[in-house]
């Protein structure tokens, strides 16, 4: 599995490639925490390049999500392929995440304008 | 109409630190398997193992024998252990009393393996332990 | 923990969420919240409702006062939204074949409901509200949940509260919408989903065995509310998956409140306020409080 890291202004995009599982998954959840720690609140998870997930992978998602949250930022996911989504979706992790078709939607979610 | 049996294939493992070659054994299996096939017998088999070691041997070490057959209609994984016996169906449903940790998460794993197989069968080991049986019917399988 | 430290900025406030279970006329209960709320200076910044739940979500998430709110929801909630009988379907039910039964079957014309609901929604989208509104509803083919944001309020109210075999599916963006407790009666996920710090989860479902009220985190006993399966288990998940606080509050009604028990509206307001101000210290706490 191979974690790269862009930054967009404001939002940053990690790009993971490879499969999520129970070899790989501690090691994406430290590097996602790092970049959380480091301020970096508003991630994307570019999900292209990963075709497969376990719950593994559930649980490295979840803990980024809960730990960017309540830093005010989020997580949320792009490009999701259809075996990883019906994974997420079994979970229920599709109604607790938001997810997008593509990168550029998923950063632009974050350019929403804050209702009062 | 009847399935061929061409040899089976199996991995021994002693700990949950053996995952990796277990994995590399699916994928080697799979190869021949149309994606869908391949993501759902690995899905499952890697649930399966990490349940047997975190639950039955209490992250323990402890032998589990995993078998895989391939025939043309369908995939048969079969997991033996010698924990003690504990049959999924009887799993007790989720503790709300109390909050979930992140350990609870490995319910999910039955839920996860009982939807990408088609046949979920369980019978207690010979003397002790269990044995799992997973189905899983191929996309491109014919009767 | 100093959040500048570790270069982490932190919103000065927690964003607060309530999300209203299905329970028809019981869901006024909310309004008794949201009393205690304002009097208490604690501002929404965001409301779910399902199923009676959208109702009051909606009526509260376009600014009105609390009277204008109870006043509305008396004069919607009337037998009258369930006399016209829409006798096409009736009868496509039982001679399918002829009149083509296609599974958006209704027994009640809905043009008493949306006539009830275009009191308080008229042509009110989303866009107007005051307090960002999201409505859940279940999609009739495939039985899964489908959160309405944007468009009309009364037509995502009537998608939610499309009660099968009562009123038909309603049908929005080509998709048959129906009651939203059908895939979660409370869709506390929604809030979770938006990035709500604090949810106010308040739910209805009936029967209600005697149970202990606890100012605790989102955890039930056994003696819950909720006898719902599909509720329980998602309880469990929605606290594992929530990074801050679910505090539930779950009114009590002593007596059985029917659909269309109007006439007790201000009693189920009463009992909204009883159980917000059970939870009020628990909540404050929460609201101050510091996370590590």
């Amino acid at each position: 599995m191979n974690i790269e890291f862009e930054s967009h202004g404001d939002v940053s995009v990690v790009i993971i490639s490879g499969s999520v599982d129970g070899l790989t998954a501690d090691d994406l959840l430290k590097r996602l925490q790092g970049y959380v720690a480091a301020g970096n609140l508003l991630l994307v998870a570019n999900l292209a390049a990963v075709e497969y997930t376990s719950s593994a992978g559930l649980r490295a998602l979840l803990a980024t999500v809960k730990q960017a949250r309540r830093g005010g930022g989020d997580l949320r996911l792009a490009c999701v392929n259809a075996n990883v989504r019906k994974v997420l979706e079994l979970s229920g992790f599709t109604t607790i995440m938001k997810l997008f078709g593509d990168v550029d939607a998923a950063i632009a979610s974050y350019a929403a304008p804050v209702r009062p | 109409m009847s399935d061929a049996l061409p040899a089976a294939t199996e991995f021994h493992a002693r700990s949950m630190r053996d995952l990796g070659g277990v994995l590399a054994f699916v994928d080697r299996i799979s190869a021949e398997l149309d994606a869908d096939t391949a993501f759902s017998v690995r899905l499952a088999v890697e649930e399966a193992f990490t349940n047997i070691y975190e639950y039955g041997y209490d992250d323990h070490e402890g032998p589990v024998m995993l078998r895989i057959d391939v025939t043309a209609r369908r995939v048969v994984v079969t997991l033996t252990d010698e924990a003690p016996a504990f049959d999924p169906a009887e799993a007790p449903p989720p503790d709300l009393e109390s909050a979930w940790d992140e350990r609870r998460i490995g319910g999910l794993g039955w839920h996860l393996i009982r939807h990408v197989m088609d046949e979920v069968t369980y019978a207690p080991g010979g003397k002790r332990g269990n044995v799992l049986k997973l189905v899983k019917i191929r996309a491109n399988g014919q009767g | 923990m100093n959040a500048a430290a570790v270069g982490v900025p932190r919103t000065s406030r927690k964003r607060v969420a309530l999300v209203i279970g299905a329970g028809s006329v019981k869901c006024a209960a909310a309004l008794g919240l949201w009393k205690v709320l304002k009097r208490e200076g604690i501002a929404l910044d965001l409301l779910v409702g399902c199923s009676g739940g959208s109702i009051y979500a909606g009526v509260m998430a376009l600014g009105n006062d609390v009277d204008t709110c109870e006043r509305m929801t008396c004069e919607l909630w009337t037998p009258a939204i369930t006399r016209k009988r829409d006798l096409r379907s009736v009868f496509s039910a039982f001679l399918p074949r002829l009149l083509g039964f296609d599974g958006r079957f209704g027994m009640l014309s809905d043009d008493p409901l949306l006539r009830a609901l275009d009191v308080p929604f008229a042509d009110k989208t989303f866009a107007d509200t005051q307090i960002p509104l999201r409505i859940a509803a279940t999609d009739l083919h495939n039985g899964e949940r489908v959160t309405l944001e944007r468009g009309s309020i009364r037509d995502a109210v009537r998608a939610s509260v499309a009660i099968p075999y009562l009123w038909k599916a309603r049908e929005i963006d080509g998709r048959w919408l129906l009651d939203g407790c059908m895939s979660d009666p409370l869709p506390v996920d929604i809030a979770i989903r938006e990035g709500a710090d604090l949810i106010l989860a308040m739910g209805f479902e009936s029967p209600y065995p005697s149970r202990l009220r606890s100012a605790t985190r989102y955890a039930f006993q056994v003696n819950s509310v909720y006898t719902n399966n599909l509720l329980r288990a998602n309880f469990a998940f929605h606290n594992l998956a929530h990074h801050a606080e679910i505090i539930p509050i779950l009114p009590e009604f002593e007596r059985p409140i029917r659909l269309f028990d109007t006439d007790q509206i201000p009693y189920v307001i009463e009992q909204g306020m009883r159980a917000a101000e059970a939870q009020l210290d628990y909540l404050t706490r929460v609201l101050a409080a510091d996370d590590a």
